[in-house]
């Protein structure tokens, strides 16, 4: 309670109060007392002169029961209605012949007056008389004073402390309406503590300023918190992913390195064994006897040396789309032109003779798009249908649609395990059931990369030993390919 | 014997002071008589009387309220009376009842200039008493025998 600001508001204010009343009440006493005696002195001053008037007059009447009566009367004028405690005639001091002293008590007074003139009000007044002469002395108690004094004050006593009492009333109502807006401050910021920033909205409408100035304050800070708890948790989730991109990127590079230590070992497996065989036919002379089965050799120590180069060509690509160093660099491509290209070429080097059937659906558009990189992608696709299917022609199918552009290759063969479609298009994965057929691992994650690049997306469509169809689509409009591409770039 | 002689004389002399002022008292109040109206007594001794004169019983046994009536300074008997009653002067008497007045302790008396306004003042008022001449003739009812 001793700590609390209504009390400590309350409290001066208060104290002020009451000593400004105390003051007031006081200064108010005194000045009455001293108005009040005052007065009393000069009415008894006044008594004390009336009463020698009469006495002197009386005294020269002539007549003694007159003048005794007329003096007689004055004093009992004097001393009952005139608040009159003491009369005295006291002869002039020059007055030697025949002193007197005479004194009158109208109430029970322990003290001289004329000894104790602290607790008195004393009129003197001189006569003059055919008899004698001397002075009246009158005196009235101070304590008269004193009762009128209280009974004067009471109203203002009563004044004081109802005013006292609405002052402080008001001011503990004022001090609680300053302090009520901090303790609701207080309250309201309680949320602060437990870090719940967003729930904390302090916006005072206190008719203070001071006190809606730090409402307004703590609920900027409020919302600053809020926004740097946002950026924090913004931060940490970034922070989370990229940990998790690294450690899958950790582990794609473990599988990288694995996958392609396992890819170079073998075609330089081979290529040892035949070199080796090589040597052995040339020392032992029998060259010219086993030229042909020399040309083999050599033939497949050259065929391992294309594969490997093939292979280390793959690798940069890879590596050069991982560290963001490729980019695509669209141009109004035709698509059914290349297509065409495509189908010709690869038709040609068929040593089965099949061909590429070619489809092409809706009106053909010239499309935004990295030509090399979408080669590259459709000859990767159709390669691979030839390459996994046996017979039957694969087909190629264009269509243009009113936003995107598809490409789909589909072929009748091997097709793809159904546990193994996830991991397709990493590199150097391959499936299960092509461990006989050659192959890097690595075409099919090239041709997703460019794909991307060039924001459109590849998917694909597969039952084991029926065959498998690669579908990629590239929308047409150029901001729906850009946010694609932008996605596509934030994502990797 | 001459130092006894002397004491004895001295001794005399003092005890003869009393009986000339009563001597002279009496000389004095033979010339007076007392009146008084309503008092209840008919004699009274000139201590009684002096005690009354100088307010000290403020009424009679009849319950009557002491009137005192005393002569006026136009009063031929003022000096005297005042001289046989309060063994002061006139201006000694007034100086007394202006203190009895004064402290409230009793009404002041009657002063009235000839014995004939005294009698009459005093056959008027009942409580009333007072001095007057001895050969003035006033009611017998009213006459207060002095007592030796």
């Amino acid at each position: 309670m001793w700590r609390s600001l209504t009390f400590r508001i309350w409290l001066p204010f208060t104290l002020s109060v009451f000593i400004i009343g105390a003051i007031v009440a006081f200064l108010r006493i005194q000045s009455q007392t001293d108005l009040l005696l005052s007065n009393n002195q000069a009415r008894i001053e006044n008594v004390a002169k009336t009463v020698a008037l009469g006495v002197e007059l009386n005294f020269t009447t002539g007549d003694e029961t007159k003048s005794l009566e007329g003096i007689q009367k004055s004093i009992d004028w004097a001393g009952s209605s005139n608040e009159v405690d003491y009369i005295a005639i006291r002869s002039s001091e020059d007055y030697v012949n025949d002193p007197l002293f005479i004194e009158r008590r109208f109430s029970e007074i322990e003290t001289n007056p004329i000894e104790d003139q602290k607790n008195f009000s004393i009129g003197e007044a001189e006569f003059k008389s055919d008899i004698f002469r001397g002075k009246i002395i009158v005196a009235s108690k101070n304590d008269r004073i004193t009762d009128q004094i209280w009974e004067g004050n009471v109203q203002i006593f009563i004044v004081l402390a109802s005013v006292f009492a609405v002052l402080s009333i008001a001011f503990y109502v004022l001090a609680n309406m300053i302090s009520s807006p901090l303790k609701d401050l207080k309250n309201k910021t309680e949320g602060l503590k437990n870090n719940e920033y967003g729930k904390v909205e302090v916006s005072s409408n206190s008719s203070i300023k001071e006190v809606e100035s730090l409402a307004n304050s703590i609920d900027e800070l409020s919302d600053s918190l809020q926004k740097e708890k946002e950026n924090n948790e913004m931060l940490l989730d970034n922070l989370e992913r990229s940990l998790n991109k690294e450690k899958h990127i950790g582990e794609l590079k473990s599988h990288f390195v694995s996958m392609a230590s396992h890819q170079f070992r073998t075609p330089l497996a081979i290529i040892q064994s035949n070199s080796e065989l090589l040597a052995m036919i040339v020392n032992n002379g029998k060259a010219e006897s086993q030229k042909e089965k020399l040309i083999k050799t050599s033939t497949r120590i050259g065929k391992e040396i294309s594969r490997m180069t093939q292979l280390m060509d793959d690798v940069l690509i890879l590596g050069k789309i991982g560290s963001g160093h490729l980019q695509a660099e669209p141009k109004e491509l035709d698509l059914v032109e290349l297509v065409s290209e495509i189908q010709t070429h690869t038709s040609s080097i068929q040593p089965d003779g099949r061909q590429l059937e070619m489809e092409i659906e809706g009106n053909a558009v010239k499309a935004l798009l990295d030509e090399k990189l979408v080669q590259h992608v459709i000859e990767n696709l159709v390669s691979n249908a030839f390459k996994y299917s046996k017979e039957k022609n694969p087909k190629l199918k264009l269509t243009f649609r009113q936003k995107t552009i598809s490409i789909s290759v589909e072929d009748n063969g091997i097709g793809i395990p159904e546990n193994e479609i996830d991991n397709l298009f990493q590199p150097f994965h391959r499936a299960y059931n092509v461990e006989d057929i050659s192959g890097t691992g690595l075409g099919l994650a090239i041709a997703k990369e460019y794909t991307d690049l060039n924001g459109g997306h590849i998917r694909v469509e597969s039952k084991e030993n029926e065959g498998a169809k690669f579908t990629v689509t590239f929308p047409l409009s150029v901001e729906n390919r850009k946010e694609k591409m932008q996605e596509q770039m934030g994502a990797s | 014997m001459v130092f006894r002689s002397v004491i004895c004389l001295v001794l005399l002399l003092f005890l003869s002071i009393p009986f000339e002022v009563k001597a002279q008292g009496q000389e004095i109040v033979s010339g007076y008589q007392v009146i008084a109206n309503d008092a209840g007594i008919t004699q009274i001794s000139l201590g009684e009387l002096r005690n009354r004169f100088k307010g000290k019983h403020a009424s009679w046994e009849t319950d009557s309220e002491v009137l005192i009536v005393l002569p006026s300074s136009k009063n031929e008997h003022a000096e005297a009376i005042s001289k046989l009653i309060y063994n002061k002067s006139f201006y000694g008497v007034k100086k007394f009842w202006l203190s009895l007045v004064f402290q409230g302790r009793f009404s002041p008396p009657h002063f009235l200039d000839s014995d004939e306004e005294i009698a009459k003042f005093v056959s008027n008022n009942e409580g009333a008493i007072g001095l007057i001449s001895k050969g003035f003739e006033v009611s017998e009812k009213l006459k207060i025998d002095l007592k030796d």
